[in-house]
């Protein structure tokens, strides 16, 4: 019997120590991720905070780069009209097809992706500011160096709630408290305010008039920025280049500004960034676009791109060029309209009244549009073509891809083979493609290929040319400033025609002929606010071609619907499946997705029209 | 280790035992039991308050050791009156026993303890375990399939494969997995892989809360209860040896089109289209259309007008590997398989004495594929043992070693997304031969095919997964007190998992030969479980039986994965085949993950005569996976029963033996939804979170990003069941029937909330809450009539049905669907089973054909097709033809609309649920000889077909390489010559098929599922061996599986199991029911075996 005794003190014991470490037993933590707490520190914070730029080109993880990519090429081009969806047919992306046509709704993938990942943007810059606030409590940070951390968090929050205001204007506004709510538990107290009668923003409005009763967090984007204006160095922090400077966020606050209507404003910030003297125009305009150009003198603020690097086995770092991955047409997107290629031909001197070597401007009595230039559509690429022989601004074939033209320095463009499909036409879109010179600087694994191409969100030329505009609306305005600016612009071509595309033989490759509006007579255009108005916004097409700005560019000036219905008009008899497509009055900003509409549980309604 | 060696490694280990064997002290008792009609076998004898016995032999004798006489000796056996005989100094104890009607003394295993199946009040299965048996496989879970009514079980005919064991339905979205208990110890349905079927005594399937609460947070999808043999107090030691070998061979392929006709189908489809007529092969040099001679791989420097000289044939070469044209067609399908061997062997040794008892078991199990160069082998090892180290204490433990190697996994179904080896072999054009001129594998060259499949399943033939299990328990029970019992038990389960994948792609047909490389893939998993209870069993006043359990129980899980890979070796030979020898492209993974569970419970049972019986239980679970106030909760559950058969006003209906109804409400619990869901946490990511902040082009730097969102409230998934039975015994017995009747209604079903991207993406992306809702009801019963034994002639017949009907009640809202299986591989995403509200788990989903446009006038009569997606290069958005398929307007908005929500006009078109399955078990026995069938079917289920888009729509897609293998039924598409368009199924061959019909969501997939099967006809003959010295038993058998199959379903086989899909928290879901990926088909087998116990 004793030994039973024994036996059961022992298991007494057992059960009892046992059950004294309940708590400690029944704690798992996970495994493989971290709490916040373990990344309250300098080094956690500022990988946070990598993540959160990591964000600016668009991919996250869920839903496909291309179509959410930072480039805009959607949004600012094929919205607009400069690009075609393109790709391997009509079935290859039909939700971009419906953008296309103004057909799209808020069941759109491409819209989805849009909204996911620029939201995700503001979470991610949202985590940094909530983190940063833990590590000060913490005491592992100083002041000092939470203020930085905020203030690029903050730029990146603003940054991100910007591109949501174009492409949606109606957009919930999510700090650092509606986040944590969200995150904590769930809750989703943020919305946006569309106007409650659809009729009341019907129709394209310059954004300067939005009137009714919608909301645009305009304050509290600007309110970002002007922390981080205020907080962020003039030179990148730790030198490391891609991070956000205070003449970053001075620009895009400036463009806040002009996308408001405030020209005083916009100009006042602008004059700025040009007295700072730390930003100037690169002789060679192409740098712009590849690897050597990035973060050079004209890059107020990019989009870093990279390859070959930590994500081994992996491209998402890098740049897909708009038209998809590969050599040299990619997936085929983004193919430039012919109503873009004809904007960039120039005067010969006698047509109008202008000199030669002037774009196609209605002041002079011309429309740019009426004679296409030459095209192998339709042509294979056995048939004979020769290339037009009329002048041509030298920026087009630094811009457009086409038949009989060295293609970057992968050969001549032999028209049809390297077209994917050509009902979307015979043009192949240049800037950010890959140049075969800078192998080391493109990756191709697991069949994608990309390079280490920045992408300019605000660039010097700009900046110039936003200010030209200033001058331009301002009632107390200056056009001979205007006029300055714009051919400061258009000097960089002109007065260095050993950038412009040659031949393998060093022939200029095609009639190149750029000259600057003159002081007076009748080929400047400055002598008017109309005229000047015209060859400022036809320059800003020219320049910024296919860079993602020209359907914003539309809707500010308030002829978006116009200018589109025109080009439609005519493009459509060329490309056949834009037939029937009408912009219509509620275009004039996209779909808010349907899901977020249904998860939002009534905080977010959709855009009037839609 | 090949099948002889291990015989012999079994017989010395058995021989080492026999020496040892020394259990035999005290006094040895013999008798004979006797009844009306003879000698009785099969009489379970056991010594009054002990724990060892014996049963009796054919001729009803038996031997019994005893430490002292001074013992009473139990008898009882079904149906007859039990004894209780005290020995005194006797040694020959004969004993004759009478027909009693009123006893059930069958004893089950009912969790923590057991108990007489007839002061039991839950609904629970006891399987007829030596029936179950006779079916040859490796997996115990396969042979439940039909043995136990309300317990479904879907498999596939892949040696090793997992199976899927579902009780009473589907009681949620996530994981479905039952509990099941080995010997007291908790296991997955992996770690039940590693049992010996044949070391099992007895399985018993605990089926409603009030039998299983007791295992509270885990039992909400049923618990399986298994023992293992263990030894028996015969005072001397048994041999058994029992073994079978087989073939198996696949059945009922389905048949393809000829070369011919393919070429032919190729040819109209481009007519039809008005596509100009050109192939770079069957467009022949004289410009007809029809077979080539050779097959010329895409730019070929070969003159095709010239003759063609095979001696230019060089290899490897991307254009001069010569294929002959094989005009008679390979048949790629058949050439996948082969007839393959199967083969077990089983030894036992059992004895036990007054000191104890053990079994020591040794298995060996081989079974070839009949995929080629596919294998599963398994080796089991096995000692249980029990001493009696005093009156009142007992020690013992069971102990299981198993090594199980699956030899080229080729997956037991496709999937959407990727296509396993019959997939592809129905995708294989039978123009190309599996050899070209150079004897080499042709193929993988551009123009003529892909990979050669034999050369593909040759190259995966060193593949292998190797699984080393240990599952043991260590215990101890002690009488504290005459009725109060202590008992203790560890068990430590120890899994480890190596998988071994090597490519080599020298050698075989393809001419670039890539580099090789080595994956290795470690999982190890230690859990062990200790519990201990408390026992009470008393009976007051003879008339008021309490039995009462209080326990608790501790489970700690930890798993460790890892996976390495490394490719570029030397040499192809496998000895150099090592991660320390390649060369390049190293990667690596892994990660642990860990949980534990702590709980108290207790039972108490009462019974009044056992005529009126209550019993209460309840259970409280500690879980890691939860936080705050859901760490803990309470599982209560109470049941009761009336035996009306032992009322005394019916004690003169003599043909009555039991009448019991039961009534059972309980709550169960679904712990199982992964680890850690509580927790918001960030990870690493270098890809979708790393920048190059330095701006230095190849240069970015890693950053963090949200992994998971978490939420402290989830908490475990609650199923409360009510349960009503009957139970019933007629005829002394003969005759015996059960019926359940239950209703399951899962609350609190963890769904994924949609997250508002406002919160951002996490690498897991949703947030999960306990939200849904799901409920099943059913019926289950089983049936059985048994002829008296120890005539001539005995037969017994009888019948396990099971039918349950299961909706999802509630999720997130009525909008949200949970797509099964993966995205669609041809970028068509639309996969054919959804989950969502007011439907069964899984149901089919889709367009419902309802016939073809005949002519142009019934389009203009008919609604729009328009999708929202195809649109024309003139801008139209419409897409209708004559010949085409013709769609139902479901919402009767006049036009047909696809994926545009408010509009859609898919529907649910079928369940792959079935009405009801059964198994029909049919012995017979005529002197030795007997003759046992099983039947197995399922009624009123439908199956998706998967493959008839491979075969039956998508000759289109490939444009000019060869046509995939098409099913015969396209010679019967519309407008096909002799056919009647008004009955076809098939619209116009025509290679610009609307995207719409390449859809996978379409009514022309789906099939009635229904069949009737004989699984099992076993023929054999007992040997009479009382003249044979020593030899107890002696049996040989010949058996047929899968013998013929009564069913209209046109695949190849239509018992299909789930495709398994792994959420982000590692749970699997039952997403893809019934959904015919190409499954692994379950083959038809021949065997012949034997048992001998001596």
């Amino acid at each position: 019997m004793k030994f039973y005794i024994k036996l059961i003190i022992i298991l007494d014991i057992l059960v009892f120590a046992f059950s004294s470490c309940t708590d400690e037993f029944l704690e798992k933590k996970p495994q493989g991720t971290m709490t916040e707490d373990i990344l309250a520190d300098e080094s956690g914070i500022e990988r946070l905070l990598i993540s959160a730029y990591g964000d600016l080109d668009g991919f996250f993880g869920v839903l496909w780069k291309l179509k959410n990519t930072g480039s805009n090429w959607i949004y600012g081009d094929v919205y607009a009209d400069n690009s075609h969806t393109g790709g391997y047919g009509l079935t290859d992306q039909p939700d971009i097809i419906t953008l296309e046509r103004y057909e799209h709704d808020g069941d759109e993938e491409v819209i989805e992706a849009k909204w996911k990942a620029l939201y995700d943007g503001v979470a991610k810059s949202n985590h940094v500011i909530r983190v940063t606030n833990i590590a000060l409590e913490n005491k592992t940070i100083t002041e000092k160096e939470a203020e930085q951390f905020i203030a690029e968090a903050r730029f990146l929050r603003g940054y991100y709630h910007l591109e949501a205001i174009k492409t949606w204007d109606f957009v919930p506004y999510v700090d650092e408290i509606a986040f944590e709510l969200l995150l904590s538990e769930n809750k989703l107290q943020v919305g946006n305010q569309p106007p409650d009668k659809p009729e009341d923003n019907a129709g394209y409005t310059p954004w300067a008039d939005l009137g009714g009763e919608g909301i645009i967090p305009w304050e509290k984007v600007e309110e970002d920025f002007s922390f981080a204006m205020e907080n962020l160095p003039e030179t990148p922090r730790n030198g490391a280049l891609g991070r956000a400077t205070k003449y970053a966020a001075i620009g895009i606050l400036a463009k806040i500004k002009l996308f408001q209507g405030d020209f005083s404003k916009t100009l006042s910030l602008i004059n700025e960034i040009i007295q700072s003297g730390q930003y100037s125009l690169l002789e060679n305009y192409h740098e712009n676009f590849r690897t050597i150009g990035d973060n050079k003198s004209e890059a107020i603020f990019q989009i870093q791109a990279s390859v070959n690097d930590i994500a081994e086995g992996w491209v998402e770092n890098g740049n897909l060029g708009d038209a998809g991955s590969g050599f040299p047409f990619g997936w085929g997107f983004n193919h430039p309209t012919q109503n873009l290629v004809n904007a960039f031909k120039t005067t010969d001197g006698t047509e109008g009244s202008a000199i030669p070597g002037l774009p196609f401007l209605p002041s002079f009595g011309l429309n740019f549009n009426e004679i296409d230039l030459i095209n192998d559509d339709g042509l294979s690429a056995s048939d004979p073509f020769t290339p037009d022989t009329r002048p041509l601004d030298p920026r087009l074939d630094w811009t457009i891809g086409r038949r009989g033209i060295p293609y970057l320095d992968w050969g001549i463009h032999p028209g049809r083979d390297w077209i994917r499909d050509p009902i979307f036409g015979p043009y192949s879109p240049i800037k950010h493609r890959e140049h075969q010179d800078d192998e080391s600087n493109y990756a191709f694994m697991w069949g994608i290929q990309a390079t280490a191409n920045n992408y300019s969100v605000l660039r010097y030329a700009d900046v110039l040319l936003m200010a030209a505009e200033c001058e331009v609306e301002l009632s107390e305005g200056d056009l001979n400033r205007a006029r300055d600016l714009v051919n400061q612009v258009r000097n960089r071509m002109a007065d260095h025609p050993e950038y412009w595309v040659k031949s393998e033989e060093g022939e200029l490759a095609a009639n190149y002929l750029i000259s600057l509006y003159p002081n007076g007579g009748s080929s400047d255009p400055f002598l008017t606010k109309e005229g000047a108005r015209e060859a400022v916004r036809f320059e800003r097409r020219l320049e910024m071609a296919l860079e993602g700005h020209r359907f914003w560019d539309l809707k500010r000036w308030g002829i978006a619907k116009t200018t589109l219905d025109t080009y439609l008009e005519k493009e459509s008899i060329k490309r056949t499946y834009l037939q029937g497509a009408i912009f219509k009055d509620h275009n004039i900003r996209h779909p808010i997705p349907n899901t977020e509409i249904d998860i939002s549980q009534g905080m977010i309604s959709q855009n009037p029209g839609y | 280790m090949s099948c002889s060696k291990a015989l012999k490694v079994l017989t010395f280990i058995v021989a080492c035992v026999i020496y040892n064997s020394s259990f035999s002290q005290g006094i040895t008792i013999t008798g004979t039991v006797t009844s009306e009609d003879g000698p009785l076998p099969g009489v379970n004898i056991m010594v009054e308050g002990g724990t060892y016995g014996n049963i009796t032999d054919s001729d009803g004798k038996y031997v019994l050791v005893s430490p002292n006489p001074d013992i009473r000796l139990v008898f009882s056996y079904v149906g007859y009156e039990t004894v209780h005989e005290y020995v005194g100094n006797r040694t020959v104890v004969d004993i004759f026993m009478e027909v009693d009607v009123s006893q059930l003394e069958e004893i089950v295993v009912t969790g923590y303890t057991t108990q007489a199946v007839k002061n039991f009040s839950g609904a629970i299965d006891v399987v007829d375990v030596e029936s179950m048996q006779t079916v040859p496989t490796s997996n115990v879970t396969e042979q439940l399939q039909g043995r136990a009514p309300g317990v479904t079980v879907t498999q596939s005919g892949m040696p090793g494969a997992p199976i899927s064991v579902r009780i009473r339905g589907y009681g949620t979205i996530n994981q479905n997995d039952p509990l099941y208990i080995i010997d007291g110890a908790p296991a997955d349905q992996y770690t039940i892989e590693m049992l010996n079927p044949d070391d099992i005594e007895s399985v018993q399937v605990l089926k409603d809360a009030s039998a299983a609460s007791i295992y509270g947070a885990r039992a909400a999808s049923g618990v399986i209860l298994i023992t293992t043999k263990s030894g028996k107090d015969t005072g001397k030691t048994n041999f058994s040896f029992s073994g079978y070998v087989g073939v198996q061979h696949v059945t009922n392929l389905p048949e393809f089109c000829t070369p011919e006709e393919v070429a032919m189908i190729q040819k109209i489809s481009k007519e039809n289209a008005g596509i100009t007529l050109e192939h770079p092969q069957y467009l022949l040099s004289d410009s007809s259309w029809g077979l080539p001679d050779y097959l010329i791989p895409a730019g070929h420097s070969i003159d095709l007008d010239g003759p063609i000289n095979e001696s230019d044939y060089v290899f490897p070469s991307y254009d001069s590997a010569f294929v002959r044209a094989d005009k008679e067609g390979t048949k790629w399908l058949e050439q996948i398989f082969r007839p393959a061997l199967i083969q077990n062997y089983f030894l036992t040794a059992t004895s036990g004495g007054e000191k104890g008892k053990f079994a020591i078991t040794l298995g060996y199990f081989d079974q070839e594929g009949v995929v080629k160069y596919n294998q599963y082998k398994k080796f089991t090892f096995r000692v249980n043992t029990l001493f009696n180290v005093s009156k009142r204490f007992r020690i013992g433990e069971t102990f299981a070693l198993s090594y199980h190697n699956l030899i080229n996994d080729v997956g037991m179904q496709g999937t959407f997304l990727d296509a396993n080896i019959i997939s592809e072999a129905m995708a294989s054009a039978d123009i190309i031969p599996i050899y070209d001129v150079g004897d080499n594998y042709s193929g993988n060259i551009q123009g003529i095919g892909g990979s050669n499949l034999i050369a593909n399943l040759e190259r995966s033939k060193d593949n292998s997964n190797q699984y080393f299990r240990l599952l043991g328990s260590f215990f101890f029970e002690l009488d504290i007190l005459k009725d109060l019992t202590l008992k203790s038990s560890l068990s430590p389960n120890l899994k480890m998992t190596f998988e071994n994948k090597v490519f080599s792609p020298k050698q075989l047909e393809d001419p670039d030969p890539g580099i090789n490389s080595l994956n290795q893939y470690v999982d190890n998993s230690f859990n062990w479980t200790w519990y201990s209870t408390l026992y009470y069993n008393k009976t007051f006043s003879d008339s008021h039986n309490f039995r009462a359990l209080v326990g608790f129980e501790a489970i700690e899980d930890k798993t460790t994965y890892q996976f390495a890979s490394i490719s570029n070796f030397y040499s192809d030979d496998l000895s150099f085949r090592h991660l320390s020898k390649g060369q390049e492209l190293p990667q690596v993974d892994g990660i642990t993950t860990e949980w534990s569970l702590l709980s108290i419970f207790a039972k108490v049972d009462y019974d009044f005569r056992a005529k009126y019986i209550v019993s209460a239980t309840v259970r409280r679970d500690g879980s890691s996976r939860f936080g705050g106030n859901n760490k803990y909760a309470l599982f209560p559950a109470f049941s009761a029963a009336w035996r009306m058969s032992a009322e005394n006003f019916m004690q003169g209906a003599d043909a009555l033996n039991d009448l019991k109804f039961r009534i059972g409400w309980g709550q169960t619990g679904n712990q199982n939804i992964g680890n850690y869901r509580i927790y918001n946490s960030y990870s690493t990511n270098y890809i979708y979170a790393a920048y190059d902040i330095e701006g230095k082009n190849n240069d970015a730097q890693i950053g963090i990003s949200p992994a998971y969102f978490g939420n402290a409230n989830t908490k475990w998934e609650t199923s409360t069941t009510l349960n009503a039975g009957i139970d019933l015994a007629m005829f002394n017995n003969k005759l015996t029937f059960t019926i359940d009747w239950y209703d399951r209604n899962t609350t609190g079903m963890l769904i994924e909330v949609p997250t508002t991207a406002l919160k951002g993406v996490a690498d897991e992306g949703y947030s999960y809450e306990n939200i849904g809702e799901l409920n099943n009801t059913g019926i289950d019963f089983s049936l059985f009539y048994n002829s008296l034994q120890n005539r001539k002639f005995t037969w017994s017949a009888g019948i396990n049905f099971t039918h349950y009907k299961n909706k999802v009640v509630k999720l997130y809202n009525s909008d949200q669907i949970y797509w099964g299986g993966n995205d669609d591989w041809a970028g068509l995403t639309s996969r054919p089973n959804v989950t969502m509200e007011g439907y069964p788990i899984s149901s089919f989903y889709g367009l419902n054909i309802i016939g073809i446009f005949q002519n142009k006038q019934e389009i203009e009569n008919s609604p729009i097709q328009k999708f929202k997606y195809t649109i024309n290069t003139e801008g139209d958005t419409t897409w209708h033809d004559v010949g085409r398929w013709k769609y139902e307007d479901v919402n009767k908005n006049d036009s047909i609309d696809y994926g545009t929500p408010g509009e859609d006009d898919r529907k649910i078109l079928g369940s792959p649920h079935p009405d009801f399955t059964f198994g029909l078990p049919i012995n017979l026995q005529f002197k030795g000889f007997f003759l046992n069938m099983f039947w197995y079917g399922s009624y009123g289920n439908e199956i998706y077909n998967a493959n008839k888009r491979t075969t039956d729509i998508l000759y289109g897609y490939w444009g000019e390489d060869f046509n995939n293998g098409l099913s015969k039924r396209v010679l019967n598409s519309w407008g096909m010559e002799g056919v009647d368009n008004a009955d076809a199924k098939l619209p116009q061959i025509n290679q610009n098929v609307p995207d719409m019909e390449l859809r996978s969501g379409l009514s022309y997939y789906i099939e009635d599922g229904s069949f009737l099967r004989l699984q099992q006809l076993i023929f054999g003959y007992n040997f009479n061996t009382k003249s044979w010295n020593g030899v107890e038993q002696f049996r040989i058998y010949l058996q047929a599986n899968n013998v013929f199959t009564i069913t209209n379903y046109e695949g190849i086989d239509p018992m299909i199991t789930r495709s398994e899909i792994n959420n982000a928290y590692g749970t699997v879901n039952d997403f893809s029911l019934g959904t015919d990926l190409s499954q692994y088909p379950y083959s038809r087998t021949f065997l012949m075996g034997m048992n001998i116990t001596f």
